[in-house]
């Protein structure tokens, strides 16, 4: 049986994870992309969702060449998107089970 | 093995310039990265246009396609011709054991992969050389969110052989879900991931918990909703009714001169919450019966002359 983490990272273990350097990291996180607990960077904590956040970023800063700046734009307006459809879909739905029979 | 027309592929003349093949290249990257694109190809379309443009922005391996691209059509099979050695494939060896990105064609011409992904992948092995992180959705019921709950995960391992090829291992795991977790939250399983290199430790699995579609009830937050058929006379006159709710079933009362669209709060019967639970909202919608005959007729005959209802009311004098 695996038991269910939740854990939190510091800075160098979501370095490690994400392979990328630290100062790539902290460029992330200025540029509120990603916002970890703490206020220093030696004790900033980073949940699977923030790791998740950083890899898109690495991502898509790697495969579009985009600077980070407009990583943090293109994030907010794919986050709101995200939510947008689901909202949609579930408006959608219920708006079948009305009409529908 | 399949021909790829790695111009089509991008959209361009054979004869683009360096200039046109990169923005083609871009434009299609935009709209096909899949953490950006919704389009069901998504990944397999990125991929094509990553390869096409590998091979077509470098002037070297361009010159040996184009050479190659006499032999073959779009889409149909192909063959290298015989004694086809490529100026380029073998001079990297080292990149040999991360083509998994790359087609077989691309392979046959040029030998192992180039790709932007190869080499941030090759970048991050050799730089911790723990095994790769995997990300997986995790489909859940809204009745396995009530308690916490063992389930059985089934997922997919890329797994590296000696000489590099990449093959799939599936791997089954029992995993404990706590309960109220909710739609789109993460959970990482410390260890689950790719198979670490050497003495390094393996990657991690996470899952994205995405909660099933219920035939009955929607999700908006903790709340459920659940939208329930009234005949004419149960809203008018009101309704002792049975409602299923996740966790059985339920009476309501249906309050007299009900309407469609009228929501019902039943506490507590949501889904669990961290602090308290949600509710489950009952929505009412007066559906008319089917059939009818000339008895039921009557009565709604009777009806319309003593209700003196005009339902149009709210849009005033319109003639």
């Amino acid at each position: 049986m695996t038991d269910i983490v939740f854990l939190q990272i510091d800075l160098s273990e979501l370095s490690r994870t994400v392979g990328a350097p630290a100062e790539t990291i902290v460029e992330i996180v200025e540029q509120g992309i990603v916002e970890p607990k703490g206020s220093e960077p030696e004790n900033w904590q980073f949940d699977s969702y923030m790791i998740s956040m950083t890899r898109k970023a690495l991502r898509l800063h790697q495969d579009l060449k985009i600077e980070w700046s407009g990583i943090a734009l293109a994030m907010n307006l794919l986050d709101e998107l995200e939510q947008l459809r689901e909202q949609n879909k579930r408006l959608q739905q219920r708006l079948d089970r009305f009409l529908a029979d | 093995m399949e021909f790829k027309d790695y111009y089509a592929i991008l959209g361009v003349d054979p004869d683009a310039d360096s200039k046109q093949i990169k923005t083609a290249y871009r434009k299609l990257a935009r709209k096909y990265h899949p953490d950006v694109s919704d389009h069901h190809e998504a990944e397999q379309k990125f991929k094509e246009a990553s390869e096409a443009y590998e091979v077509l922005k470098d002037k070297q391996k361009r010159a040996e396609y184009d050479e190659i691209r006499q032999y073959g059509v779009h889409g149909q099979t192909f063959e290298p011709p015989p004694n086809w050695q490529s100026a380029h494939g073998f001079n990297h060896g080292t990149h040999a054991g991360f083509q998994g990105d790359f087609s077989d064609f691309f392979s046959s011409i040029f030998g192992g992969g180039e790709q932007a992904h190869a080499q941030s992948f090759r970048r991050e092995r050799s730089f911790s050389q723990r095994g790769e992180d995997v990300e997986t959705d995790f489909p859940i019921f809204l009745e396995d969110t009530l308690v916490e709950e063992s389930k059985s995960l089934s997922y997919e391992l890329p797994h590296y052989d000696n000489n590099g090829r990449v093959t799939r291992v599936k791997k089954t795991l029992n995993v404990k879900i706590p309960a109220g977790i909710t739609d789109g939250e993460r959970i990482r399983l410390k260890g689950q991931g790719g198979q670490g290199i050497g003495d390094a430790p393996n990657g991690d699995l996470y899952l994205r918990i995405r909660l099933v579609p219920h035939p009955l009830f929607d999700v908006e937050g903790h709340n459920l909703i659940i939208t329930v058929p009234l005949a004419p006379w149960e809203a008018a006159l009101g309704a002792k009714i049975t409602v299923p709710t996740l966790t059985g079933k339920i009476q309501l009362q249906i309050p007299a001169n009900s309407q469609t669209g009228q929501r019902l709060r039943i506490k507590g019967k949501g889904l669990v919450g961290k602090i308290s639970n949600g509710d489950l909202y009952a929505v009412l919608k007066v559906v008319m019966p089917n059939t009818t005959n000339d008895s039921i007729k009557q009565h709604w005959q009777q009806l319309s002359e003593s209700a003196a209802f005009d339902p149009r009311a709210q849009w005033g004098e319109t003639k």
